[in-house]
Order: structure tokens, then sequence, then C-alpha cells
């Protein structure tokens, strides 16, 4: 694991800063050195990795927050029983490119279905919410006037869902410690 | 490790195409897995003789074709009164681990008779008692080898042992009962006949109803329960949610001796606040809650406009019980069983029925009062697409109203919640999840129904259309809630770990769970390991409240507080421990806010006394400690408050005049 995305992992825990949302709907970090035994968003944190084909995107890392929509429930369903999740994309460490501009998509993993975020801003940051029970982040670079049913252009960046790490026992190895950490799933 | 790894994959290969042509010709399976091929077998004979519209269900609903496909089965060969699963009832385990215990009597399966299946060499006779069989499950799970004849460390209880089920009064409907202030209540709590999808069954029930007589009262009424107990189980009462007086919470050995057989018990039941509530036994409820004993309770409130205007009002318990070919499945005697995810039924039952139907008019508001009774499931309550909004929750209304697609309910906990049906027809209220296979790794929908709504095409009368379709809010909650604000961000006073111990499980068991340990589903939706969890009793699984600060665990915790003091409880659901799963956390006695959940704060308060903590969440709970005694607070899952998920704490009548004084 590059040493800055693990840093940025462990940093948000050692100040015992976590992400919150205020009543306007936008996150505001907030300071509480009691929080930390908690797991939650963090556990539920999505790892985004380079894919190492676009320049300025070398040293880059980040991550995907996760949390429950709100809910008068706490926790947030769809009608048809998947976790309703509003996610932050955040990257850090990148350049942005001369020609075109990051779009965040994510999609089921058999690609069957596939939601446009948007364009990353010029904080490198988006929000959304997600319904699939599992999916990839995919970071993509496109030109102006791209098709927003999928992507088109290279894929900067990936990242899975943590419930997408729950896989066959049989196309896979059965323990957390076999193929995955290969995958660069973390 | 690689036979086991071997199996698994055969086992995979011979479910994605379990035909009967299969039972004839296992010539290219290992003998490992010539072994499973049999365990299949037996699962398939256990699933044929549990509850067919489970089965059809689960047929039709699973969109995944390559899942055992139950019509392809010979079904006509197998003589399933005959099968003996069991009998090894008593304190040992008994592993089928070696390959002697595996094949004792030199069976050859590769031809099979099933309708002469020796499965006595599954255990001993049981010379006609009581005996284990298999769990009922979803035929497309399979099992480590060694797992299938395993039984657990407890024996098989079932009620009216001895009893001439015919001698039974047959159980009827719940009945309203209007009570006023001062009126005495004769609750009887005995063993009835019940009719359940076709077949008869010994359960309890309160006053021979199910569910339980409901009572309804209003506000700040006091009632009298002259409480007999006429089941072959000690018991008391709980009045869930109520902020009564402590000695009549209803909790063996905390304020009052169980009521024994034969005995009586007079309970002052105080309605503090408005909503819906519930009784139920404080012993064993992973049995006697199960077989019918719960009823619910209404408190009215004193003013017009506390609610909005409706056109009917119906209370709705939803529960699932677990039955198979035999009858009601088996509880653990001296220790429950399903202990790591509780017990899951197959039958799922509103108001204590498989089949509840209600009619309205279109354009109906009905307003609906829901509580969940399940030991363990939790519901994702839909209304076929019908306009739904949420008003009220266990102990208050919500700040303001919200539009709501569906209603995530979880044990113990209540909703009320507003429908209107505009479109004539039948409308199923549904149970509507995705299901976790963790075998495959899959996700899959699973839709049960829970309730038929006919809709006329008579039009509503009055139409309240106009009022249904403004989302109010509550500036009393809100007024009452802004009390207790300056609490909200101070550090929490005490906090929980929620984990578990576990010894002695089957080392399958052991290894199957560290299986996909990367991803823990926040919430169980369904029973995704049926044999691994019926096999987890309380002799082996201790679930765990753990005091963060001091490290006591549940009830070597014995917090103190003073009435009028405002605690702030954050619960940590660990997501790393040996099988981590989200567990609705009851306070007794008292009302709660849930504050935040992983540090996101809500905004939309509602009083509580059971919430959710999700797995590898944080979440701030704000108490009012109101209701001086000694109190519990605990885990809702009826397996998990058996094996140990609780803690008490006193409230003393010394109060804090002002809540500035903290
Ligand atoms: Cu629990």
């Amino acid at each position: 694991m590059r040493i800055e995305i693990l840093l940025g992992l462990i940093a948000p825990l050692l100040l015992g800063a976590h992400i919150g949302r205020h009543a306007a709907g936008e996150r505001v970090a907030v300071a509480d050195p009691m929080l930390t035994c908690s797991a939650g968003p963090e556990y539920y944190r999505i790892d985004l990795v380079s894919t190492r084909k676009l320049p300025g995107t070398y040293a880059a890392s980040g991550f995907v927050d996760v949390q429950y929509a709100r809910s008068p429930f706490g926790v947030a369903l769809s009608p048809t029983g998947q976790y309703v999740y509003d996610f932050d994309v955040k990257l850090a460490d990148v350049k942005a490119q001369p020609k075109g501009h990051y779009v965040v998509w994510l999609a089921t993993p058999t690609l069957q279905d596939v939601q446009h975020v948007g364009p990353l801003s010029a904080q490198f940051e988006v929000s959304g919410q997600v319904t699939f029970n599992k999916f990839l982040v995919v970071v993509s670079l496109e030109q102006d006037g791209y098709d927003t049913a999928r992507w088109t252009g290279p894929i900067a960046f990936r990242g899975l869902s943590r419930s997408g790490k729950m896989h066959t026992s049989i196309g896979h190895g059965l323990f957390q410690d076999e193929p995955c950490v290969q995958y660069g799933f973390n | 490790m690689v036979s086991f790894r071997t199996s698994l994959v055969c086992s995979m290969a011979l479910t994605d195409t379990f035909d009967s042509k299969y039972l004839d010709m296992p010539v290219f399976l290992s003998r490992r897995t010539t072994r499973l091929g049999f365990t299949l077998i037996v699962m398939a004979l256990s699933l044929a003789i549990s509850s067919p519209s489970a089965v059809a269900q689960n047929q039709s609903e699973k969109p995944d074709s390559t899942r055992v496909d139950h019509s392809k089965m010979d079904h006509s060969k197998m003589d399933h009164e005959k099968m003996d699963h069991g009998a090894m009832s008593g304190s040992d385990r008994v592993s089928a681990d070696s390959a002697d215990a595996v094949n004792p009597s030199g069976m050859d399966h590769s031809a099979m008779d099933h309708g002469m299946m020796d499965h006595s060499m599954m255990g001993p006779s049981s010379g006609g008692e009581l005996a284990w069989r298999m769990p009922p499950m979803d035929m497309s799970m399979p099992m480590t080898p060694g797992m299938m004849r395993m039984l657990p460390t407890t024996s098989p209880f079932l009620p009216g042992d001895g009893v001439d089920v015919s001698s039974l009064p047959m159980a009827m409907p719940s009945q309203v009962v209007r009570m006023a202030d001062g009126d005495t209540l004769q609750l009887e709590a005995g063993l009835v006949r019940r009719t359940i999808a076709g077949r008869e069954y010994v359960m309890y029930g309160y006053n021979n109803q199910y569910p339980g007589p409901l009572i309804r009262v209003d506000k700040g009424a006091t009632v009298v329960v002259d409480f007999t107990n006429r089941i072959d189980q000690a018991t008391t009462i709980h009045w869930h949610g109520l902020r009564l007086d402590n000695r009549f919470d209803g909790v063996p050995g905390v304020t009052q001796a169980a009521v024994q057989t034969g005995q009586h018990f007079t309970y002052e039941v105080y309605f503090p606040d408005e909503g819906v509530y519930w009784y139920h036994p404080h012993v064993r409820e992973d049995i006697q809650q199960d077989l019918g004993l719960y009823g619910n309770m209404l408190v009215d409130p004193l003013s017009t406009g506390y609610y909005s205007p409706v056109n009917r009002e119906e209370a709705l318990i939803l529960d699932d019980i677990l039955v198979d070919g035999g009858g009601i499945f088996p509880y653990g005697e001296s220790q429950p069983v399903n202990v790591l995810m509780g017990r899951f039924g197959n039958v799922m039952l509103a108001n204590g029925s498989d089949n509840y139907r209600m009619e309205v008019r279109r354009d109906d508001v009905v307003r609906f009062y829901l509580t969940n009774v399940a030991n363990t499931r939790t519901f994702n309550v839909t209304f076929g697409g019908a306009r739904a909004k949420v008003v009220a929750s266990d102990v208050s209304r919500y700040e303001h109203e919200v539009w709501v697609q569906s209603v995530p309910i979880a044990p113990a906990e209540r909703y009320i919640v507003e429908v209107q049906f505009d479109k004539p027809g039948d409308i199923a209220i549904t149970n509507s999840i995705q299901a976790i296979d963790h075998f495959r790794g899959e996700f899959y929908p699973h839709v049960d129904t829970l309730a038929m709504v006919s809709v006329s095409s008579t039009a509503a009368s009055p139409d309240l259309t106009e009022s249904f379709s403004k989302l109010r809010e509550y500036p009393a909650v809100t007024e009452d809630v802004e009390r207790f604000r300056k609490y909200f961000d101070r550090p929490p006073d005490h906090r929980l770990e929620l984990t578990l111990n576990h010894r002695n499980l089957p080392i399958e068991t052991v290894r199957m769970m560290e299986i996909d340990t990367l991803y823990v589903p926040p919430m169980e939706w369904n029973d995704a390991m049926p044999m691994m969890n019926w096999q987890s009793s309380g002799n082996e699984v201790t679930w765990i409240l753990r005091d963060l600060d001091t490290g006591s665990e549940n009830m070597d915790i014995h917090w103190s507080f003073r009435k009028g003091e405002v605690t702030k409880i954050r619960i940590f659901n660990d997501p790393k421990s040996f099988h981590p799963m989200h567990h609705p956390i009851h306070v007794h006695g008292q009302r709660y806010l849930v504050l935040s959940i992983d540090g996101v704060p809500n905004e939309n308060l509602v009083w509580k006394d059971t919430a959710i903590v999700p797995v590898g969440s944080t979440m701030d709970l704000l108490v009012d400690m109101t209701n001086p005694g000694e109190w519990m607070m605990h885990c809702h899952i009826a397996e998990h408050l058996q094996a140990g998920m609780m803690l008490s704490f006193s409230v003393s009548d010394t109060g804090v005049s002002d809540h500035d004084s903290q």
C-alpha cells in the first residue's frame, strides 16, 4: 500500500475527525476525539486505486466515503431492500489533464447498470447516492460532450464497494489474505 | 484444507445441476463429495418436508437460474414421516467428521432408495420422544460435510408435552379491549391450538387470542392486569416501551419473581406516552413470544389533532414462525438454539395469520400501527407502491413527517405509518429485502407477502387526500427535544461495544465463519447459514455488551443514574468480531433519542426505546432518565438476549431538579 494512501486512511482515525453532514446537506468535518472506536464510515470506505494509465495520476490517491443516506429509520433502505448510501469521492495529489476532465461513474460488477455521478470539481471531489448492492467506482477521463450513459474515455482510477468483496468462495480464495490483495483491493 | 476446498467446489457443481439423475450417478465425485452429495440429499428431504408454501416462495423469488430446481426432484419415493434425524439430544455434541461416522452402515449411496433410507444411522432411536431434526432451510445453501450431523448441545423443546391437543381451545383472532383508568383486565397465558398455513399447532396465547388482546387506553391511564400463568413454563409480562412503575416491568429476578405455572401476578400498567406499545414475556422470549405471547397496547392522545384524520386504523403485528412437516421446529430446552443469528421463521405472520387480509375503499387513508415481534427478523415493509408517510415511532411522533417507500422495522420497534391506497385491486404488503447467499457471495432479491389489502372501487368517505398530501410538522416534539439539545455535543458518559464470545463451536462452523471476512453486511435480513446458526446454542455463544471504559460485560455492568439525569451512551458494533450482526438495542422504562449514526447527526428526532445498531456503526443515544428503579438495557433479538446480551442500570429517586446541574 502506498504510504500516502495509508496515511490518508489512518490520519482521520488518529485525529478522531470524521465527516458529518449538516442541515444544508453538505459535508462538514466534525472533530470528536471520543469517536476513536468508530468503524462505521471508515469501515465502509472504498479505496480508489490509480490505473497508472494517465500522467498526473501516478502518485494520486483517493477514496469514496460511504454513509447511510438520511432516513427516519437510521438505516436507509430502498423499497427493494438495497442500502441507500450517500457517498463522497475525493482524490488527492492528482493533476488535472490538459484536455478533458475526470468523471465519476458507478457500475454493477457485470457492468449491466452504470450510474453517471458527474465530473470531479476543481478540488477533485464529487458526491452522490447509490443503491447498488455491489458496485465498482470508475473515474474516467472524458472529453466535452461525453456520453452520460457510460464511460468512453480511459479509466484513471477504480475502486470496489466493500460489498463487492463478498465474492463466491469458488471463484476466489476463501480468506481475505488470499488474492484480493493482489487485485489491489486492500 | 485442500479437501475442504474441493468439497466446496464439488458441492457447487452439484448444486448447479442438481437433478434426480445425479442421485444415481455420483461416480465422478470423490469419496468426500459423495458424502456431501448424500448430505445434500438429506437436505433435500428435509426441505421437502418443510412448509410447501415457503418452498414455493423460495423458488419463485430467486432469479438465479443456477439455484436448485425443486420441481425437478422426484419426491414420490420419499417417505418423510419415516425420517428420524436424530435423537442425539443431550449435552454431547456428535461429530460426523471421521470417515467411519460418515457411513457406518456402509451404505452405497449410488443406488439409494430414498423411501428406504436408513436415517437411524444418524443417531440412536428417539423412542418416540421429541428429537432434533434438520432445520428447514434454503436448498441452495450447501454445507460442509462435517456439519450435517452435528446437533445442538441442548435438548429439543416444544410446548404441550403430554397434552391432548384436542382438549386445547382453538385460538381466536385478537380483540380490542377498551380500558379506562382504574379498569382491570384478567389476562391468562395458556396453551392453545392454532392453525397456520392449513396445519394445526400447539402454541401459546393470551386469553386464547392471537395476538393477545389489544389494550386501548387514553394517555395517562393506569390499568390493572390480573395475570395468571397457565403455560408449561414460568413467565412474566414486560410492558414494552412504557415508562411505568418499575415494580411492574416484568423482569424476573430484577423486578419480580417469575410467575410459575398456575400462579398469579397483578400488574399496574401506566401509560404516560401516546403511541403503540406491546407486551410480551421476559422469560425465554425465544420460545414464549415466538409461540404467540404478544399483544399491542394503543395509547390514544388526549387532544384532537394529535394525528391527522384517517379513514381507518390498523394495528399490524409482524412476526414469523419456523415450521416444517413435523410441526413447529423445536426450540432449545435449557438454552436457545440459533444463537448466532437468532431464529428466522419460514412462514410470515401478520397479526398471527399467514393469510391476513384487510379491506379498504379507494383513496382510504389508513393509519398503520406497526410492531415487529419476530425473534430476529427485521422487515422492510412495503405497501405496493401506495403513498406512505411515517408519523411516529416507539415513544413519540417525529419532529416532522417524512414520505417513505418502505419501513425497515427491527424486532420490538414500532412505526406509525399513514398510507393512502389510491388504486382499486389487491395490494400486497410485503417484506422486500436483498437476502445474502454467503456461499455464492451474492445478494438476491427476496419478497414475502405479509398481508393483503383489498382496495374496492368505492370512493373513500370522507376524502382525506388533501390533508394526507401535506407533511405535518410537530413543534411539540421539537420543543420537547429542545430541552435536551445542550447535551447533544457532550462526550459520551458511557461507551459500549457489541461483540460476542464463543467456545466449543464445531470446527467447521469456526472455519466457515472465516469466509468472507472482507465484507460483513450491515444487517442480516435472512438466515444465510441455517445449520451453523441452529448448531450454535447458548452453551457455545455469549453475546456481549462491553463497557469500553471499565471492561465489564453484560450483567457485570451496573450503571447508576439519578432521576432527571440525561446520559449519552455511545454504542459501537464491532465489525471484526467472530460473527458481526446488527442489534436492536432496547432500554427499559426510559426513552431515548438517536442523536447520530457514524457521526452524522439525526435531524428529525423521535423518542425511541429500541433502535438498530448496524454492523460497523457507532450510534449515540441520549437517554432521558425519568423513571426510578432497576432497569435493563439489552438486545431485542430473543436469542441474543438469552445468550447474555443485557446489562442493568438503576435510576435513583433522588432526582436532579434541573438538567443544568449535570
Ligand atoms: Cu443482538
